[in-house]
C-alpha cells in the first residue's frame, strides 16, 4: 500500500468512518472506491464492488437511465437526484445522491459520489399518506352514517307508529312489515359500517410512522 | 309530582316532531326545543320529568345543555336522555362516559324511546 501523508490519512478515515454513502467512479461509471457504509448498505465488502459498474447496482427498472446520468455528469460536472439501488439480497433502496466530477492533478477525471439512504423516510411518507386516506374515507363513512340515521329514524318510527295506532289496513299490513324489515336491514348495515370504521380508525391511529413523532425523530437512529 | 312533562330537544324537524308524537301517545305534556339554547328557555319556565336530547346540534349541543342543566337545574340532570346516531358518538365518547347520561341510538323503535323516558322518570 502506498504511503499516504498524515492529512490524506485523516481524510481517508473520515470517508471510511462516515455514515454517508460515498464512492468514487470513473467517467464510465466503474467504481474505483466505495466507503464501508455504502458497501455494507448494499450487502457487499468494499473490495467486492471496486471494478464493477455503478450501473450494475441500480434496480433493473431504472438501469437504462444510467448512461444519461453519465452524460450529465460529464457535461455539467455535478448531478443530484434519486437513485434506486438493489442490494445483494435483492431489496430495493432509495438513495438521494449529490455527485461531483473532479480531476486528479495531471490525472484522469473521476466522480465523487455522496448519497443518503432515504428509503425508510419515503416508506414512512407513503404509510402516512395511506393512513391519511383511510382517515378521510372513515370520516366520510361516519358522516354518511349520520346523515342516514336521521331519515331512517323517521321512516322506521313512522311505520311503527302507524301500526301501533291501527292505521294500517289489513291489505297493506304485509307491505308495511316488509318496509320495516328493510329499514332494519339498513340500520344494521349502517351500524356495522360505523363500528368497523371506528375500529379501523382507532386501530390506525397509534400506528403513525415514527417520523411524524418529533420526540422519536430527534432521537439517535440506529 | 303532577302530570309528567317531557322535553324533546332535536334540531332535525322530522325527528323532533316524530319523537314528540310518539311520546304524546303516552303522555299529555310534551314540549319541543330546536337546540340547547331553546331548551334552556323552556327549562326556565317548566320542570321536566324527562329531557330527551339530541347530541350534535347547532348553537348549543347536548354536551353544552348537560353542563348548563348541571349548573342551573342540578335536580334535572338525572332526567336527561341523549338520542344519537352511532356515527357521531365517537366525538362524545369521553363526555358520555364521564357524564353517565343514558344514550338511545338512532334509529330507535317506539318501545326504545318510551322505555328510555320511563327509565328517566324512575331515576329522577
Amino acid at each position: 500500500m502506498p504511503r499516504v501523508e498524515p492529512s490524506a490519512q485523516r481524510y481517508r478515515e473520515l470517508v471510511e468512518q462516515s455514515r454517508g454513502l460515498i464512492c468514487i467512479h470513473d467517467l464510465a461509471g466503474v467504481l474505483l472506491s466505495v466507503n464501508r457504509a455504502a458497501a455494507e448498505r448494499l450487502g457487499y465488502a468494499a473490495d467486492e464492488l471496486v471494478g464493477r459498474s455503478l450501473g450494475d447496482l441500480l434496480a433493473p427498472t431504472v438501469r437504462h437511465l444510467f448512461p444519461e446520468y453519465l452524460g450529465r455528469i460529464q457535461q455539467e460536472a455535478t448531478d443530484e437526484g434519486l437513485m434506486l439501488v438493489v442490494t445483494r439480497g435483492g431489496d430495493e433502496r432509495i438513495w438521494t445522491y449529490s455527485n461531483v466530477r473532479g480531476r486528479e492533478p495531471g490525472g484522469a477525471d473521476y466522480v465523487l459520489g455522496h448519497a443518503h439512504d432515504i428509503t425508510d423516510i419515503k416508506r414512512s411518507d407513503a404509510r402516512a399518506g395511506e393512513a391519511e386516506a383511510l382517515r378521510s374515507v372513515g370520516q366520510l363513512a361516519l358522516a354518511t352514517a349520520h346523515e342516514i340515521n336521521n331519515p331512517l329514524t323517521v321512516i322506521m318510527a313512522s311505520l311503527q307508529l302507524m301500526v301501533a295506532r291501527g292505521q294500517v289496513p289489513e291489505s297493506a299490513a304485509a307491505y308495511v312489515q316488509r318496509a320495516i324489515k328493510s329499514a332494519e336491514q339498513i340500520r344494521d348495515t349502517v351500524r356495522n359500517m360505523s363500528r368497523i370504521t371506528r375500529l379501523e380508525m382507532s386501530r390506525q391511529a397509534p400506528q403513525l410512522p415514527a417520523v411524524l413523532d418529533l420526540t422519536k425523530s430527534s432521537a439517535p437512529r440506529d | 309530582m303532577s302530570e309528567p312533562r317531557i322535553l324533546v330537544v332535536e334540531d332535525e324537524t322530522n325527528v323532533r316532531e316524530l319523537e314528540a308524537e310518539i311520546l304524546r301517545e303516552e303522555w299529555e305534556h310534551v314540549d319541543t326545543a330546536v337546540d340547547g339554547t331553546d331548551a334552556l328557555r323552556l327549562l326556565a319556565e317548566n320542570v321536566y320529568s324527562a329531557i330527551v336530547s339530541d347530541l350534535a346540534m347547532p348553537k348549543m349541543d347536548g354536551r353544552g345543555l348537560f353542563h348548563e342543566v348541571e349548573r342551573r337545574y342540578p335536580a334535572s340532570q338525572s332526567r336527561l336522555v341523549f338520542v344519537t346516531g352511532y356515527a357521531e358518538a365517537e366525538e362524545y365518547d369521553e363526555f358520555l362516559r364521564q357524564s353517565g347520561v343514558p344514550v338511545l341510538a338512532k334509529p330507535f323503535t317506539i318501545a326504545d324511546l318510551v322505555g328510555a323516558v320511563q327509565r328517566a322518570f324512575s331515576l329522577a
